[in-house]
């Protein structure tokens, strides 16, 4: 997930590193987006997606807790009903995008899960596995602070279940989670999600598809001709 | 379309957006309404926010 984005020839893929949080909406569903802007482009082989690490809650507990929990602590003067509109409104945008949204989430510290985005990186497999862990947790069908979890998917991608156990249950990739975040803070990202195309331009939150579109349409040329 | 340069070797695109804030781990979806069924007002900086890494 922290390969540097180096100078590329024509045949190589043109990166789009997006930095994102687990339990971030937008960040879900900006990454649907920016995967539809690319698969509309006839050269969608030539592009892609790295997912950088990003903390929005680096203080968050290790234990989960249901979202509305977490709320309410963090913001006392906010209802319980209030909290769930909210939500209401991200379930509406995401529904809007086709994209399924549950209510019924944990918060917690997501740390750990992106040591484990790391490995899966390293193995070959960095935006798959980052893509299945989030959009299975917004469906409500995965746990992401669960271990089984995390493992599950990556055998699924092929990756060795000892291995992963390994890592979720130490401390590996954690330099390389921090060192994402530090660039993050270099770019001075002010939020997530973050995309910045082909080392040119950024993009902070969760354009539209056609946004996105028109970010790889402006970027990728630019590339090209520097390469040629 | 252009907004504030994050970086020096960066060039912001794209409009506002729907964005996770970095300093308070807020979710604010731009221009939402206050909830029409809230009867009593919730403040602007809330009703148009989400928190999904609230702090502990």
């Amino acid at each position: 997930m922290s390969q540097p984005n180096t100078p590329t020839t024509p045949t190589e893929p043109f990166i789009v590193e997006v930095w994102s949080d687990v339990g971030c909406p937008f960040c879900y569903m900006g990454k649907n987006r920016l995967a539809k802007a690319i698969s509309q482009r006839p050269d969608a082989d030539r592009f892609e997606v790295r997912f950088r690490s990003f903390e929005l809650n680096p203080a968050a507990a290790t234990q989960p807790e249901p979202m509305p929990v977490a709320f309410a602590r963090a913001h006392p003067g906010v209802t319980t009903e209030q909290f769930m509109q909210m939500e209401g409104q991200a379930k509406q945008m995401a529904a809007a995008d086709g994209l399924p949204y549950s209510l019924d989430r944990l918060s917690g510290n997501t740390f750990g899960i992106h040591r484990v985005a790391h490995y899966a990186a390293e193995k070959g497999v960095g935006a798959e596995f980052y893509s299945t862990i989030q959009d299975r947790f917004f469906e409500g069908t995965l746990n992401p602070f669960d271990a089984d979890d995390l493992i599950s998917v990556a055998t699924e991608l092929g990756l060795d279940s000892d291995e992963v156990r390994d890592v979720v249950t130490s401390e590996r990739y954690s330099d390389e989670v921090t060192a994402d975040i530090d660039q993050a803070r270099e770019y001075g990202v002010r939020g997530v999600p973050f995309a910045v195309f082909g080392n040119q331009l950024a993009a902070q939150g969760a354009q539209s598809v056609e946004g996105y579109a028109a970010a790889l349409a402006q970027a990728f040329p630019v590339r090209e001709a520097a390469t040629r | 379309m252009t907004a504030e340069t994050p970086h020096p070797i960066l060039r912001l695109v794209g409009g506002p957006a729907a964005i996770c804030d970095a300093e308070t781990g807020i979710c604010e979806i731009p221009n939402a309404g206050v909830p029409a069924s809230t009867e009593t007002p919730i403040p602007r900086e809330q009703a148009t926010q989400i928190q999904p890494q609230p702090n502990p």
